[in-house]
């Protein structure tokens, strides 16, 4: 809500008319021979080559998932084969325009975008750099393999039979392949050649492209960014999301002069009319022509336009003409590539859905034929026939033998999975150029706030300080937060109503004033699509802050959050890193879909480190041990807590830079009598009970917050364990599947003989969470941690629990799903 | 929370009981202290008394039926609320419990459940370590007959109670550092004041053992080492003496424990000890009467023992075995002179306490007791 754009009602009320531009349909219309003379006869061979190689690639790996053998060869291949078959000219016409500065993602079926612009990188780049990326792959390792079969002296030749051979043997899951073979089929990228991650999810790779333009934009760097998605990928919100996030209006009217401009991207809607059997334009989808959703979208209608994906000058074409668009901050740009595949969606599908006559009239045209007549070369069209057939076949020999390209060895070495999971760098800044600010950060008024504030709840005395002068949990998030801006160069932040509400719980007040719109604004609500541009822009090399604004919302993110931040360290084999704090707030007071802790869903998927700071000093540090790592930090955030001063760390939060491990529990109370783990703000309900413990029975209680889920160190609870014998874990997440759940498992392992009772575990209920009146008989109470320990752990002299927590009622609880 | 109603442990031995009546049924409402039902050992029927107020939900033994001790035999709770059943056989130990239970060698399910449910929890063991001198004195007249064995042997299974027997003395050998020193005092003084008592019929019932439990009582607090018991690394030193005290019954020994017995007078205590007594042998002593000890006094003087080594009961860290009167000589003036003569035995835990204090205790203890007048003015 940027106060220099009136609203102004006179203008929203008045009556007129909405007018569209006309939308090209397959413009490109000149004669083969016509096209093909503004290129050399080398230039046409190799657009043969490229389209050839992706035609006998596909038939290999068809051949050998369905016939067991490819041209003598046999192989068992049992997993996925979503061809490229009949979409060839596509890739090669895209891949032929782009510069080692642009990148492409891709989805489920990519192989011919993986070759066509590997192909193109090997020609574009020098040879020396060429070489020296064939050498630091995996340490040199894929490029001895395929020097042992290549002696031909050829820089550019031994590439492609590199290019081949760490695609393969990805294909076949073997420890040279470019993911270390963890990745497979829909997953192939190499980013050195400008090969972004492909992605099996329908449509994953929109939102991430955003990401990855916005890198490019934010950071001045050179060239675009092509998203390579099929025409069923606008069946999915996140990749209309995507294409808006892509093209808001605050790039050219709000970004400061030098930043501004659409983000460089163009999404390329490979429109081979089917998602799997469903028939997109004429069944599953609204749209008529796919070219016509750009002008849906923004006034520019995103320079849409249906281009024929079958005629590779015609892909030429329109990819020259649309980087035009691009470069000139005019992005981004839509195009419906009309193609169409041979086979059907993977090795299973019988094409059930379409008649033979269909298939038959497309290969009539099929776009290698058509080209290779068109080119009357044949004796040398077929030599690159023999050539790629001879080369196919070796480097298959080469990618599936057990003794050159071996799995990785998951018996010897059980870490060969685990050890990509994180990447766990400590990297200070992404970049060492100057950061991007608006003023000093000795200026920013809300820290000259701050520091007239009380560091502890306490005075020196030991009374409390009033409310409003304590340096709280708010407070601690925003100094770690503005000081990293200042730190790293490459650090954004954006999510809902960021800039200038300053967040919707105020953490980001005042950082306005320091930091330019284009390293802090306001997102659109797309939640999906704020999650996944932090995916790209962090694939890309840069640090991201994305929120948001309620943990509820986590559901609109789904994907992006347990697909993609938490799995591309790990798919690319520790190539990629994920430096990206996703900041999770969870509400109270609002109800059902504003007020649920969903930590423990975050905490289930590997790949994502999940910390719930309850105090500002454990704010403060855990953000800045989030912001000064490479992997991925979902950073939960209590509404509950944001006013909360320090009521525990001796001398306060210091105002100097420190952090916090991620992955160690805090013993925030010692006791001897019971154990209660608290996670996020249930710390204050466990505080509560050990008062009332003491108090009332004489009890010593030993609290210990748990400060992050995922990773934890058991450590510190199994030595209290030990000592107490008795164990009460604490949570507002529903009780069903709580990671506290989790916790008390692991703790019933690890201190067995030691326990004296069961690891109780005291959760929100199973139901909704109701109106705030009646929010005490949802989020645990200290009280129901007295009346757990005294049905479950030690019965309490005289006391008379209010809840139920005794084992019959359990039972009749979980019988009826409540 | 509905409570569950276990049959009691009464005597150390028992392991079961029999419900002999009911004085409820399902569906009553009962307050805390209502007689719920009555049991028989063998040795003597008890009332049980409810420790909750409530509605009987249910009845889980009849009457005459034999239950083992920690067994549920009702269930008290909120009209309508249900209930979680517990096997007699399934009475839970926590892990902490059975693991602590093992490192002490002894049977957790001896101990008296606290737990949720009846769990046997640490601290049940913990108190039934405490314990442990009762069941270290408890002895066993089984006498069976074997005249007839053919092979000049018979094999005869160990009863539970010899086994008990068995289990706490090698754990008193096993787990302390135990041993004893003897010395001996003039016993002029005590036999002239018992003969003084005798002739007052109110007094006429102290008894020798009396007087020096008495001295034991007025001794012992310059000793806290020995007024103590040792759990690992901890010392609990009682600030009053809690005196156990041997009793032969035809069951067996038993132990009673005068508690607070260094405030008692004289005549206090002796009366103490002969009604504890009189309890052990009638089988009405109530159960918590026979644990807590913090120092045993135990006498054989009686069956003309001059010297022997009394057994520890952890974690107590001294006992004190009474010894029959002797008559010695010794040199006075130049004169070979007989005096009465009796001999203390102290077996103390070397962990706890070294070798010369001990003998300062049994040395004070002596001077005491030879000056008995004079301890009963202090």
């Amino acid at each position: 809500m940027p106060k220099c754009q009136f609203v102004d009602p006179a203008k929203a009320r008045a009556k007129g008319e909405l007018k569209f531009e006309s939308i090209p349909l397959n413009a490109y219309q000149k004669p083969f021979a016509e096209s093909a003379s503004a290129y050399s006869e080398t230039d046409l061979l190799g657009m043969f080559h490229d389209m050839q190689l992706i035609r006998e690639f596909e038939g290999m790996l068809y051949s050998v998932r369905t016939t067991k053998q490819y041209n003598g060869v046999e192989y068992v291949y049992t997993g996925p084969a979503h061809l490229y078959s009949g979409q060839e000219a596509a890739a090669v016409g895209m891949a032929y325009t782009l510069s080692k500065d642009d990148i492409i993602f891709g989805s489920h079926r990519s192989h011919g975008e993986v070759l066509a612009k590997g192909c193109a990188a090997i020609k574009n780049l020098d040879e020396k750099t060429l070489y020296g990326i064939m050498e630091g792959f995996i340490g040199g390792a894929a490029l001895a393999r395929v020097e042992n079969v290549n002696k031909s002296g050829d820089v550019r030749d031994l590439a492609l039979d590199f290019l081949l051979y760490g695609f393969m043997a990805e294909l076949f899951g073997r420890d040279n392949g470019f993911a270390r073979g963890l990745g497979n089929s829909m997953h192939v990228f190499f980013t050195p050649f400008g090969i972004y991650p492909n992605n099996a999810i329908v449509g994953g790779s929109a939102g991430i492209a955003a990401g990855a333009g916005l890198f490019k934009r934010v950071n001045s760097k050179p060239g675009m960014v092509v998203c390579n998605i099929g025409d069923a990928a606008l069946g999915c919100g996140p990749v209309w999301e995507a294409l808006n996030f892509a093209a808001q209006d605050q790039f050219t009217k709000l970004w400061d002069e030098g930043h501004n401009g659409g983000l460089p991207i163009l999404f390329n809607f490979l429109n081979n009319h089917y998602g799997m059997g469903g028939q997109t334009s004429g069944e599953t989808m609204a749209y008529g022509v796919l070219a016509r959703v750009g002008a849906g979208i923004s006034p520019t209608q995103l320079f849409s336009e249906r281009i024929d994906g079958y005629n590779v000058f015609a892909v030429i074409d329109a990819f020259e003409r649309k980087r035009k668009v691009v470069t000139e901050g005019n992005g981004p740009v839509l195009l419906d590539t009309v193609t169409y595949r041979f086979v059907g969606h993977s090795a299973t599908d019988a094409s059930t859905y379409r008649t033979k006559e269909e298939i038959e009239a497309w290969q009539a045209i099929d776009s290698i034929i058509t080209f290779k007549d068109g080119l009357m070369m044949h004796s040398k069209c077929e030599a690159v026939e023999n050539n790629i057939r001879e080369r196919v076949t070796k480097i298959m020999k080469l990618a599936i033998d057990e003794g050159i390209s071996p799995r990785v060895d998951l018996s010897r070495n059980p870490d060969g999975i685990r050890q990509y999971m994180f990447s766990r760098k400590t990297v200070e800044k992404y970049d060492s150029r100057t950061p991007d600010v608006a003023a000093p950060i000795e200026g920013n008024s809300r820290l000259a706030k701050l520091a007239g504030k009380s560091r502890f709840a306490f005075d020196p005395s030991g009374n409390p300080v009033s409310k409003i002068k304590q340096f709280n949990v708010r407070d601690a998030l925003f100094e770690a937060i503005i000081g990293k801006f200042y730190a790293d160069p490459t650090l954004i932040a954006f999510g809902e109503d960021n800039r200038d509400w300053g967040g919707a719980f105020g953490v980001y007040g005042g950082l306005t004033e320091s930091i330019p719109y284009h390293r802090f604004f306001n997102a659109p609500i797309s939640e999906g699509t704020i999650v996944a541009a932090a995916v790209g822009y962090a694939l890309c090399g840069g640090r991201a802050i994305p929120e948001l604004m309620y943990c509820d919302f986590l559901g609109r993110a789904g994907d992006e959050v347990f697909n993609q931040l938490s799995k591309w360290q790990a798919m690319s084999a520790g190539a990629l890193q994920m430096p990206v704090v996703l900041r999770v707030s969870l509400g109270s007071k609002y109800g059902a879909q504003h007020a649920q802790d969903w930590t423990s869903l975050a905490a289930h998927v590997p790949g994502l480190s999940v910390v719930f700071p309850a105090t500002p000093y454990d704010a403060k540090g855990l953000m800045n041990a989030a912001l000064s790592g490479s992997d991925p930090v979902v950073f939960f955030e209590s509404q509950k807590l944001y006013d909360t001063g320090e009521l525990f760390h001796e001398g306060g939060v210091p105002a100097g830079y420190y952090e916090v491990a991620i992955g160690e529990p805090d013993v925030k109370r010692t006791g001897s009598d019971v154990t209660i783990l608290t996670v996020g703000a249930s710390l204050y309900a466990g505080i509560g009970a050990a008062d009332l413990l003491k108090e009332k029975f004489s009890m010593s209680a030993e609290v210990i917050d748990a400060r992050s889920l995922v990773p934890f160190n058991y450590e510190k609870v199994v030595a209290s364990v030990k000592k107490t014998g008795r164990i009460v874990l604490v949570s507002d997440a529903c009780e069903r599947g709580a990671h506290i759940n989790d916790f008390a498992r692991n703790i019933t392992e690890l201190c067995f003989n030691w326990l004296d009772a069961p690891p109780v575990a005291v959760a929100a209920p199973n139901v909704i969470c109701p109106c705030p009146e009646l929010e005490d008989y949802y989020y645990p109470q200290a009280g129901w941690i007295l009346d757990a320990i005294h049905e479950k752990i030690v019965p309490l002299p005289g006391y008379a629990a209010k809840m139920n927590f005794t084992n019959v009622e359990k039972m009749r609880r979980e019988r009826l799903g409540i | 929370m509905a409570n569950l109603v276990l049959m009691p442990q009464l005597g150390i031995s028992d392991d079961s009981a029999v419900i002999a009546k009911w004085h409820i049924k399902a569906g009553d409402t009962v307050k805390r202290g209502d007689r719920l039902f009555s049991i028989e050992t063998g040795k003597a029927t008890f009332d049980v008394e409810s420790e909750h107020g409530g509605t009987v939900l249910a009845m889980l033994a009849e009457e005459g039926e034999e239950k083992p001790v920690g067994a549920p035999v009702c269930a008290i709770g909120d009209a309508g609320e249900l209930f979680e059943a517990v096997g007699d056989d399934g009475l839970p130990v926590s892990p902490r419990a059975r693991a602590l239970a093992e490192r002490a060698g002894i049977n957790p399910k001896r101990a008296a459940p606290t737990g949720p449910g009846g769990r046997v929890i640490e601290r049940d063991v913990l108190k039934l370590l405490d314990n442990q001198e009762d069941a270290a004195f408890c002895g066993e007249a089984a006498h069976a007959k074997d005249v007839d064995a053919p092979l000049g042997y018979t094999d005869r299974p160990l009863s539970k109670m010899r086994k008990i027997i068995a289990e706490n003395m090698t754990v008193s050998l096993r787990n302390t550092a135990q041993l004893t020193h003897t010395a001996s005092f003039d016993a002029a003084a005590i036999i002239g004041y018992r003969k003084l008592l005798k002739a007052d019929p109110l007094l006429s019932g102290i008894t020798l053992t009396d007087m020096v439990s008495f001295a034991v009582t007025r001794t012992l607090p310059q000793f806290p080492e020995l007024n103590a018991h040792l759990h690992g690394d901890t010392m609990r030193c009682f600030s009053d003496v809690n005196l156990a005290c041997a009793v032969d019954t035809e069951r067996g020994l038993m132990t009673p424990v005068v508690f607070g017995a260094s405030k008692l007078t004289l005549l206090e205590m002796s009366k103490q000890l002969k009604g504890l007594a009189e309890a052990c042998r009638r089988g009405s002593i109530a159960s918590e009467l026979l644990t807590g000890g913090s120092f045993t006094v135990s006498s054989l003087g009686q069956f003309g023992i001059e010297s022997f080594t009394p057994i520890l009961n952890p974690p107590q860290t001294g006992i004190l075995g009474v010894n029959a009167i002797t008559t010695r000589v010794r040199e006075e003036n130049g004169a070979i002179k007989a005096y009465p003569c009796m001999a203390l035995s102290l077996t103390y835990d070397h962990r706890a306490i070294d070798g010369a204090p001990a003998s300062k205790f049994l040395q004070a203890l002596c001077r005491n007791l030879e000056a008995f007048t004079s301890l009963l003015e202090k």
